[in-house]
């Protein structure tokens, strides 16, 4: 699914604050894998996605998706992400129900006069928000919790074949968070749908997936296949933790 | 009062071209100034070659529609803000426009509405000066032109308001209906998140297109329009279109605050006519505390940074 190979990422090359935030990595994931991605702030992990999605360009090394490299928007036709933040998730002058019309496909739009389909206002009420109550809403008039839960199922509507998650829980409750867990979990083993997900929550990292890479500066510095070695979320603490450590 | 209502309704057609450019697809656009003359120049020249006036219109929006093309392709390929994009467009429109006229101002060639009945009004002159032999140069026939049906009369009996509300209001709906189909919904969305839009795997550049073309269209309509009921079309009568446009758009917004009825087609409509009466109340009585017609693009300009300034005051910045 994903061939990550010698890839160096460098933000602002060539001026004062020019920052190395991948080095030389190489990573591979499966079709229908779930990989968790951990470390600590500033770790290159958001950088990761942003490379898989063609919004940074490696200076080194290439990036391939389905065989593929990376290059234009096309990359989204198969594609679904979910950011930290909220608000680059949704289309805040939109109302719910706009929102949902367009993100229940990839790809151009003509003039017809959309409907909300019956799976987009299933995965609505699977969040447990209570967002399938308010349609005619503005999505800019949510809480972020609530954009976030919008932007998750305006992700996986339209049935990617990969998704890509950055803290998406970051902004959630438990409550909601053990809901939107649970929907991911279902995605990945119902349709196979590839996750690569972000988080800083190790009881998530140890609960859920099939491998767990830790990162740090730039570097992938362990990999754990799940069905190898059990992860705890203590001792992925402690890695991300010492690892720390042996940069500084 | 009528011809305020008729002159506010076709300024109102460029301040929608304004409204989605700088509203819808959040994409400002200083071209107007300049398409609005190109939309007025290659009308009035076609009616000078015989074109009727539908097609002539429908030509001058498309030159304008062309203007907002190079705009869109300069800020989405060389990555250049849309607004200094669109000054060099602006800029060079202007010699464009004298070029399509092959002079600075052009008549329309006025002839004919069916409307008009006597002889003075139709040649410009008395049947005195026929029989004098005075002023022949004037007589329409004999400088070349053809004569062509506008549709305009310019006798505020209500002939002109009918046709001008027509194609206002169809405009509208038009606009309206195109904003309700995906398509017209996800260029709203891109104004406000372009990067939802690529990840639908769309290229959002497209909408950029798109707004900004839609945006001139309007902007030359309505110059196309103005010109032709105004008699003329003249290289400075672009002057200032944007910011008064945008005052109009301004106006609109106030007047119906939070609400947005049809996706805030609405506010330029409303908008541009508050803005034609508060303009005809200025020049008719503004001169009992010195104002001066000319004074008019000084007072706009300051209103609209006034409300800029007054909303960022009041919108807090931080979003959380
Ligand atoms: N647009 C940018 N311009 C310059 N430097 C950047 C940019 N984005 C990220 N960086 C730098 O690159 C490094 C990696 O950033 P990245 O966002 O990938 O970290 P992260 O692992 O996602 O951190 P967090 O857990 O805080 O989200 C950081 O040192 C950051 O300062
Ligand atoms: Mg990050």
């Amino acid at each position: 699914m994903i061939e990550i190979e010698n890839v160096t990422v460098i933000y602002n090359k060539g001026t004062l604050d020019e920052k190395v935030a991948l080095r030389d990595i190489s990573l591979k994931v499966n079709e229908g894998e779930f990989l968790v991605v951990v470390g600590s702030n500033g770790a290159g992990k958001s950088t990761l996605l942003k490379l898989l999605v063609g919004e940074v360009k490696p200076i080194q090394g290439v990036c391939k998706i389905l065989g593929v490299p990376v290059t234009s928007e096309k990359i989204f036709k198969k594609t679904s992400i979910v950011c930290q933040d909220p608000n680059q998730g949704v289309f805040p002058n939109l109302t719910v129900e706009e929102n949902l019309i367009l993100a229940g496909r990839k790809g151009m739009r003509g003039f017809s006069f959309g409907r909300i389909s019956s799976t987009s206002i299933d995965l609505l009420k699977s969040t447990g928000m209570g967002l399938e109550g308010s349609l005619k809403r503005k999505a800019s008039k949510l809480s972020g919790g609530q954009k976030q839960a919008l932007a998750i199922v305006m992700a996986v509507s339209s049935n990617p074949k990969l998704l890509l998650l950055d803290e998406h829980t970051a902004a959630l409750d438990p409550k909601s968070t053990e809901k939107i867990m649970e929907l991911t979990d279902k995605i990945n083993r119902e349709l196979g749908t590839t996750i690569v997900m972000i988080t800083h929550d190790m009881l998530l990292a140890e609960q859920f997936g099939n491998n767990v890479v830790v990162m740090e500066d730039g570097k992938i510095c362990t990999k754990i296949d799940k069905s190898q070695q059990k992860v705890v979320a203590s001792q992925l603490k402690s890695m991300i933790r010492s690892t720390v450590f042996s940069t500084t | 009062m009528i011809p305020i209502i008729e002159q506010g309704l076709l300024l109102s057609l460029a301040a929608m071209g304004v409204y989605i450019s700088f509203r819808l697809v959040d994409l400002p656009d200083l071209t107007p100034d300049g398409s609005y003359v190109l939309g007025g120049a290659v009308a009035v020249v076609l009616l000078h070659s015989g074109h009727g006036w539908v097609f002539s219109t429908f030509m001058a929006a498309l030159a304008a529609g062309a203007a907002g093309a190079v705009v869109a392709f300069i800020t989405t390929r060389f990555r250049i803000n849309s607004l200094l994009a669109s000054i060099m467009v602006m800029t060079g429109l202007y010699s464009l426009s004298i070029r399509v006229m092959n002079a600075p101002n052009l008549p329309v060639p006025k002839f004919d509405t069916g409307k008009i009945k006597s002889y003075e009004q139709i040649v410009g002159k008395t049947p005195l000066d026929d029989i004098l032999g005075g002023s022949a140069n004037t007589n329409f026939e004999a400088s070349g032109l053809k004569a062509v049906r506008i549709p305009f009369t310019n006798l505020a009996d209500g002939h002109d308001l009918i046709i001008i509300s027509v194609i206002v209001l169809l405009s509208v709906i038009i606009v309206a209906l195109f904003l309700k189909t995906e398509f017209g919904t996800m260029l709203r969305g891109y104004g406000r998140n372009r990067f939802a839009v690529k990840v639908l795997g769309v290229n959002p550049d497209l909408f950029a297109f798109v707004g900004l073309i839609m945006g001139n269209v309007f902007a030359g309509f309505s110059g196309a329009l103005f010109s032709m009921y105004s008699g003329f079309a003249d290289v400075n009568m672009g002057i200032g279109t944007v910011v008064i446009c945008l005052a109009a758009v301004i106006l609109g917004e106030i007047v119906f605050g939070s609400r947005e009825p049809i996706y805030g087609v609405i506010f330029p409509i409303v908008g541009a006519l508050l803005y034609q009466f508060l303009l005809t109340f200025a020049m008719k009585y503004g001169y009992r505390i010195g104002f001066k017609p000319s004074d008019m693009k000084l007072l706009t300009a300051l209103f609209v940074v006034a409300v800029i300034a007054i909303r960022r005051f009041k919108r807090s910045e931080v979003t959380i």
